[in-house]
């Protein structure tokens, strides 16, 4: 979605007119819960937490000023959310996120195969703390500069820069412990 | 490990679809939020209605007060239970002053808020 078109719809947005919102949900809703989804690895907390910040977004759009682009402010305001949702549902999370170690009893079809190599790999991003799985997922799915993704984190470049080398690591050795490679 | 390499693992992960009816939800849920935004500018500008007639009722009661005590010359006023009230209640005005001015406060407050919307 163009930002001119964004800058459009928000425009209507403060004037009344509400309703045009749902073109910027319908356009930016996938980023936002795959984000979410890499921070928090359930479909179900994911969804809610997207709902919730295009909720906060809506509110607190009258104070956009337009200085970034609006998908950066609005991963911004995912970004918080999610790190906000993890802190209060710290406890819960951890035990939710032992995915089970045997994944299908009956390994018949390629499906079954898909669908533990899928397990393998989560296994092993959940080893990494939620920022760092944002942070990679912000630089390499989304592809953004490291500006970008500071801007967003709100840290410093170096320290986005530090992060993900060490995210890299981390998810190097991971990979090695449940043998994703052999998976592939 | 490289880029291309972190990218295809990162897709590789557990894979999760939104659902379909997201978008609706949501402007369900802002519905919500902006009908409840609205009855409460209503209310507010009922507020400020009825603010703004006690503050022009009490300011003027005040005034009128005032000038009975401190413009109009003893005596003109016929009535002697007019004269000793005003005499004996000299704090009439002052509190009805003092009123005014509590509601002049209330009145600012709400047009504020109702500006910030």
């Amino acid at each position: 979605m163009q930002e001119a078109r964004i800058a459009h719809i928000i425009n209507e947005v403060k004037a009344g007119n509400f309703r045009n919102f749902e073109e910027i949900i319908d356009a930016h809703k996938s980023m936002i819960f795959h984000l979410c989804f890499k921070m928090v690895s359930t479909a179900e907390d994911a969804e809610e937490i997207a709902q919730e910040t295009f909720i906060k977004a809506f509110k607190s759009l009258p104070n956009f000023k337009g200085k970034s682009k609006f998908s950066t402010w609005l991963y911004q305001i995912c970004y918080f959310t999610c790190i906000s949702y993890l802190r209060k549902n710290k406890n819960q999370l951890s035990v939710e996120r032992n995915v089970p170690e045997g994944v299908a009893e009956e390994p018949k079809e390629s499906e079954v195969e898909k669908k533990e190599r899928e397990q393998l790999i989560q296994q092993a991003l959940n080893l990494l703390n939620p920022v760092d799985r944002a942070i990679l997922s912000l630089y390499y799915l989304d592809e953004m500069d490291l500006n970008e993704v500071a801007n967003i984190t709100k840290l410093s470049k170096s320290n986005v820069k530090v992060r993900l080398h060490r995210a890299r690591t981390k998810l190097k050795a991971a990979f090695e412990q449940f043998n994703v490679y052999e998976a592939f | 490990m490289e880029e291309k390499e972190i990218k295809k693992y990162l897709n590789s992960g557990n894979k999760a679809n939104i659902s379909s009816n997201f978008s609706f939800k949501v402007m369900k849920e802002i519905e919500h939020i902006q009908s409840e935004k609205e009855r409460q500018a209503n209310l507010n500008k009922k507020a400020l209605r009825l603010f703004n007639r006690a503050l022009i009722y009490t300011a003027s009661l005040s005034l009128i007060l005032f000038l009975f005590i401190f413009l109009v010359p003893d005596g003109i006023i016929q009535s002697t239970w007019f004269n000793n009230l005003l005499e004996k209640t000299l704090y009439l005005p002052l509190a009805t002053c003092l009123i005014s001015l509590v509601l002049l406060d209330r009145y600012i407050q709400i047009r504020k808020r109702l500006k910030k919307g």
